[in-house]
């Protein structure tokens, strides 16, 4: 079966900069089976540069309401023009950069999406937010429709959304 | 009649550093009446956080101050209270501490050489186009980031915030195994580090030569990192503990960071450059050898823009002698040293890859911290940046805009400044011109 690689990112120990392990850990068993886990903490282009298979970053984003869920298409972040919203976090690069530079050094064209939860409070030791950890099922659905597609894309070339 | 103009250049927002904040320079009649390197990020309290908190529960804290470099905040928290505590550790344990401050030195080196500082020298607005046109050059930064990652990784648990330092050592030491599978790759590693700083020093610097006072640890038979003493380009000569006997943080009101500065007032310069030229005779042979060989000498001294150099060869060191500790370690006997807490005053300094780091914490009977202060290299570089700004400015004033913009970021990034996400992204507005 073709396997979506989730990376997580964010620091599980500082608040809402967890929410992506909490979003892996709310996926049907079903789709779990579907994908590869790769805890990164930081995202760094080489992360993007793997085996070929599709990758779903997931992250917690800051800037947007506490709460609100960020589904983006991944190659498109490298994109974004000035003013556009684009997920940020405390990464060594911005995810603009990151994604940039993977598009240069990849021998094929980066396939994926970014699923996160804009976070509120990042204190050390923190649970996450009432606000962030109520939107948690809504961020594992749509990792897990994607995960379903892009599956299936890879298996036979593309699936109905 | 003579006409006064006046010039200023506000950077709103420096963005790809760590933390946030903007430039402001005035300039009347050619000469800057202001500089201001304003760091607008909310503070974020770490002092007080750690209060009521024991040594342990403090090296978990610190490290989350960045995530570039959290073995220097844990390194110099560390120290601190072990010496005040009375606690010996194993020299296994000292050398794998020197090992993992390298893995730290090698990330934050590669990461801030090829993907934040290149793109300024060879005219790309980021590191995206240039890895567009080299990308075996940015591949050749990346792996050797990957590298220093996995070295922190091995050593603290994780390549973020570790958690393996304790008070007294380690609470795991790697197995030799573990580090061993790494000897390949560390050699082939330096091969890479002496290719960075052949080419650094092929990358043209803009013309700014300016006289710093240098300060950093020295230690008479090792490079700086977790010991030494205190030493400046003009005679200081102190325990790191004495840190507030010459310097001393002071509360501006552009910035919510504090800076240091001597006490006498003036600006130092901390970091890469200040430690070569400070400490350049205990570098590893290899190290020295490729400094020698780029022909620059006391250019890494006056020119800021060779810092890049500088942190090339730094990152020789750090890999050559990664190498030398992985070859020779032997599993620690007793990875985590017993002691007993007590009462006093718990100061040390430690090289973090952008300079000196000084942690000192009031500690009460029980153990638990009163008071902490901690002082990051950025902080006491921020005065040095600002006079250099001060005196650089004048130079770009009649450029074009774009290319003032770009050599007065390129000079901010020499200092590798923890607001580092940054620097490319500036919005320089002239006004008045």
């Amino acid at each position: 079966m073709p396997v979506v690689e989730l990376l997580v990112c964010g620091e599980a120990l500082r608040g809402d900069d967890g929410v992506a392990a909490a979003i892996v850990d709310a996926l049907p068993r079903a789709t779990a089976a579907m994908t590869r886990v790769r805890p990164v903490g930081q995202l760094m282009p080489d992360d993007l540069l793997g085996d070929g298979a599709p990758v779903i970053v997931i992250d917690a984003v800051d800037g947007p309401p506490a709460g609100e869920v960020i589904d983006l298409e991944l190659p498109a972040i490298a994109a974004r023009e000035p003013g556009d919203f684009v997920p940020s976090s405390c990464h060594a690069l911005p995810l603009t950069m990151v994604v940039g530079i993977a598009n240069q050094l990849r021998a094929s064209p980066l396939q994926g999406r970014f699923v996160g939860i804009a976070g509120r409070d990042w204190e050390i030791g923190a649970a996450l937010s009432p606000t962030v950890a109520i939107s948690v099922p809504e961020a594992a659905e749509r990792v897990a429709h994607w995960v379903r597609r892009l599956s299936a894309q890879e298996g036979r070339g593309g699936e109905c959304a | 009649m003579h006409e006064s103009r006046d010039v200023d250049f506000s950077v709103r927002q420096l963005t790809r550093v760590e933390g946030e904040g903007r430039l402001t320079i005035r300039l009347h009649d050619g000469a800057v009446a202001e500089a201001h390197l304003e760091i607008f990020e909310a503070p974020r309290y770490f002092e007080r956080l750690v209060v009521g908190r024991s040594g342990d529960e403090v090296i978990d804290i610190v490290a989350r101050i960045c995530g570039i470099c959290p073995v220097a905040y844990q390194m110099s928290a560390v120290h601190a209270f072990e010496r005040l505590f009375g606690v010996q550790i194993d020299p296994e344990v000292r050398r794998l501490r020197r090992l993992f401050y390298c893995g730290e030195w090698i990330e934050s080196h590669a990461l801030h050489i090829y993907l934040l500082h290149a793109p300024d020298f060879l005219g790309y607005p980021s590191a995206v186009e240039l890895a567009g046109d080299h990308p075996a050059i940015v591949e050749r930064g990346l792996r050797l980031k990957k590298l220093g990652n996995r070295l922190v990784a091995l050593i603290g648990g994780r390549a973020i915030h570790p958690v393996s330092v304790r008070v007294g050592g380690f609470s795991r030491a790697p197995r030799r195994q573990d580090l061993t599978e790494l000897a390949v790759e560390l050699d082939d590693a330096i091969k890479d580090a002496r290719e960075t700083v052949r080419w650094a020093a092929s990358l043209p610097p803009p013309a700014f030569d300016r006289e710093p006072r240098l300060v950093a640890l020295r230690h008479p038979t090792e490079y700086p990192m977790n010991d030494g003493r205190i030493v400046s380009s003009d005679g200081l000569d102190l325990e790191p503990s004495e840190w507030p006997s010459a310097f001393a943080e002071q509360q501006v009101p552009w910035s919510n960071a504090l800076q240091a500065r001597a006490r006498d007032g003036v600006p130092y310069l901390l970091g890469p450059a200040a430690r070569v030229v400070l400490a350049g005779s205990t570098l590893h042979p290899i190290a020295r050898e490729a400094l020698q060989a780029t022909g620059l000498g006391d250019e890494l001294r006056t020119s800021v823009f060779r810092s890049i150099v500088a942190r090339g060869v730094e990152l020789v060191h750090a890999l050559a002698e990664a190498a030398d500790i992985v070859d020779a370690y032997r599993e620690p006997d007793v990875p985590l040293a017993t002691f007993t807490p007590r009462a006093g005053i718990a100061a040390w300094a430690t090289e973090a890859p952008r300079g000196l780091l000084y942690h000192r914490y009031v500690v009460g009977d029980e153990g638990a911290v009163q008071h902490a202060q901690i002082v990051p290299p950025t902080s006491q570089n921020q005065a040095a940046i600002e006079h250099d700004l001060t005196e650089f400015a004048p130079r770009v004033i009649d450029l074009p805009h774009a290319q003032a913009t770009r050599q007065l970021e390129q000079l901010i990034r020499s200092y590798d400044p923890c607001i580092s996400c940054a620097t490319h992204f500036l919005d320089l507005r002239i006004e008045g011109a």
